[in-house]
């Protein structure tokens, strides 16, 4: 997702293909009625009002195809996308469904999807199985990506990736509800200041745009951690209670720690088994 | 009005104003501050050691602020025309009015900042319509290299030499990434009627000599209206999801911040950077991605807010969530002129 959005927007250090032909990515995870019944989810919908055209992502990190999904997506008309993105001509509107895929996960796609574009993102370029209805993009392939700088940061996760991906942003969540106790706000180590989802919220740059069922997961997930990481560090919960009591002074000592702490919780959890590590 | 003219009646001559320092027995400049506000300023500020109280003068949008601190005490007429951009002027001691203003704005309670003004800004403010650019102050320190190899450099020019003394520093390319301004002297006015202002980095007007009370506050005015367009462009590439016609649309994108100067050591680089005690004020817990790619997940200490950086050996990426304050890029920005590479580009900032 973070690739696709970084070569919709101009970003130095990653290429701008796709921003370059005017595409802009409007809408993530919108569930999509199909006029001839049943419905689609794609992960995202980058939109060129310069072309009236539309991208339509499925992005795929395993190597698992759903066929009834295939099926479904070949029902796609552009009427059912009009209902949610913005272009300028509805009469001339097109759109091109494309999967998207890693080197890794690539000969699996490939060979259960045999008519829809696949965009493959490698180490060095990014390339095109597949054209699309549209000249101009598919003039923009090979894309060369090597020793570029992946952008990481608009959307940092989903609810499918492991803890290791999200405690990060948990503890930069917990450090930032303490420094604001000082000004009033809840405390950190409140169970059920977690329970808001404003403050939760605050755990994804494009949080508002998720769909109602990610968010809900998403913040089940986030509470689920937050209990964990009290429960299992008290070191961390002392520091904790520690800045929010300094009330906005003489906080540099405890931030200080709060950072060591939080590199090592991480850290521990790089290197702890998943489920996935055993053979089976 | 009329007390800020009365204050400046009594301003020192031009040639009284090449001494920097206010000195007792000579009047005190007229001083004017920028000062940005993310809440509502109570009637009475009361932190640890600063307390204050803020009194109706009957005219809207003007009020009086009296402020004390230990042994400091001073008296500003508070302009609250703009909610958001403030603005204090007063004529007390710049010794006391520095300070109550450092802490006002320090304090963790009323979520106000100084103006963080770039080099770009200064310089372009110095040459609008009715403004004559009259001198500069440059400084920079390096606090990213080794103390023994670390670099600084101070440097104020004024009056009919300024001009070509910048010519000549920046001619000098070993110079080139080393000449921030923190200060821009303007002058406004005919020959008779005039008011010559210092305008600082952190949006502090003095007034240098002159008694032209209105060109005083039309450079107060153009600067604050100069800085809150350009805090107000910056949160429009918040990262956000809008509402349009039903649906969450994505708005937003990355700042892209480009250095001149390579950052040899990222790890090094990221300690000092990330250190709350230092002028960035920001924590934040840093992971690597590459040899030459460090994600941080950082915090901005004075507004708590969040802020996430990709940072690489010329290249920083500055990702703000919906509810960051523009002020908190444009304080990273200014810091890294200053403390870093006075060369820091931004071209969503600066086209």
């Amino acid at each position: 997702m973070n690739c696709v959005i970084g070569l919709c927007t101009k970003a130095k250090g990653w290429p701008s293909a796709l921003a370059e032909l005017g595409y802009e990515v409007q809408v993530i995870e919108q569930t999509i009625g199909l006029s001839s019944g049943g419905r689609v989810k794609p992960d995202a919908m980058a939109v060129s009002n310069k072309f009236v055209h539309a991208i339509v992502f499925e992005c795929k990190s395993g190597s698992f195809v759903d066929h009834e999904q295939i099926s479904r997506y070949s029902e796609l008309r552009p009427a059912d996308l009009l209902r949610w993105i913005t272009v300028y001509s509805s009469s001339q509107f097109k759109f091109d469904l494309c999967f998207s895929v890693f080197e890794f996960n690539r000969n699996g796609i490939e060979t259960e999807i045999q008519t829809y574009p696949i965009m493959v993102f490698g180490k060095e370029f990014i390339q095109k199985i597949r054209d699309f209805s549209l000249a101009p993009l598919n003039d923009k392939f090979p894309i060369k990506v090597g020793g570029m700088l992946v952008p990481l940061s608009y959307y940092p996760f989903s609810d499918q990736d492991e803890d290791a991906v999200i405690i990060p942003r948990v503890l930069r969540m917990l450090v930032q509800v303490a420094s604001q106790r000082a000004r009033g706000g809840p405390s950190s180590l409140a169970e059920a200041t977690f329970s808001s989802e404003d403050i939760v919220s605050q755990i994804h740059p494009y949080w508002k745009a998720l769909s109602t069922e990610h968010r809900n997961s998403l913040g089940e997930r986030v509470r689920r951690i937050i209990s964990r990481l009290l429960a299992s560090h008290g070191d961390l919960r002392t520091s904790l209670e520690e800045l929010e009591n300094k009330g906005g002074y003489k906080i540099l000592s405890p931030l200080k720690e709060l950072r060591e702490k939080a590199e090592l919780i991480i850290a521990e959890t790089k290197t702890q088994p998943t489920i996935e590590s055993f053979p089976h | 009005m009329d007390y800020l003219e009365g204050i400046m009646y009594a301003e020192m001559t031009e040639e009284e104003e090449e001494l920097e320092v206010e000195r007792r027995g000579k009047p005190p400049e007229l001083k004017s501050y920028l000062v940005e506000s993310n809440g509502l300023l109570q009637s009475t500020i009361q932190s640890s050691e600063l307390h204050g109280q803020i009194e109706d003068t009957g005219v809207s949008d003007i009020k009086i602020l009296n402020l004390s601190s230990g042994s400091h005490s001073a008296g500003f007429y508070l302009d609250l025309k703009d909610k958001r951009f403030l603005v204090l002027h007063t004529g007390d001691l710049a010794e006391d009015t520095h300070r109550l203003i450092k802490e006002l704005t320090y304090s963790p309670e009323y979520l106000l900042d100084r103006a963080w003004i770039p080099t770009h800004m200064l310089q372009d403010i110095s040459k609008l319509p009715g403004n004559q650019f009259n001198g500069f102050g440059l400084q920079y320190l390096d606090v990213f290299a080794p103390t023994e190899e670390s670099d600084e450099l101070d440097i104020t020019a004024s009056g009919n030499i300024a001009d070509r003394a910048l010519t000549a520093v920046m001619s000098e390319s070993a110079l080139r990434r080393s000449l921030s301004y923190t200060k821009t002297r303007i002058r406004r006015g005919t020959p008779l009627n005039y008011a010559k202002d210092d305008l600082m980095w952190d949006g502090t007007l003095s007034v240098r000599s002159g008694k032209s009370i209105d060109d005083h506050i039309a450079l107060v005015e153009e600067t604050r209206t100069r800085y809150k367009d350009l805090v107000e462009g910056i949160e429009k590439y918040r990262l956000t999801a809008k509402e349009v016609e039903g649906t969450r649309h994505l708005g937003g994108r990355a700042f892209n911040l480009t250095f001149d100067r390579t950052i040899d050591d990222l790890e090094s680089f990221l300690d000092r950077l990330l250190n709350p005690g230092s002028a960035f004020r920001l924590w934040g817990i840093k992971s690597k991605i590459d040899a030459n790619y460090y994600q941080v997940l950082a915090l901005d200490l004075h507004t708590d807010g969040q802020m996430d950086l990709e940072i690489s050996t010329n290249l920083m990426r500055v990702y703000l969530p919906a509810a960051a304050c523009g002020n908190s890029l444009l304080r990273l920005f200014v810091n890294l002129q200053r403390y870093f590479d006075s060369r820091t580009r931004c071209e969503e900032i600066f086209s």
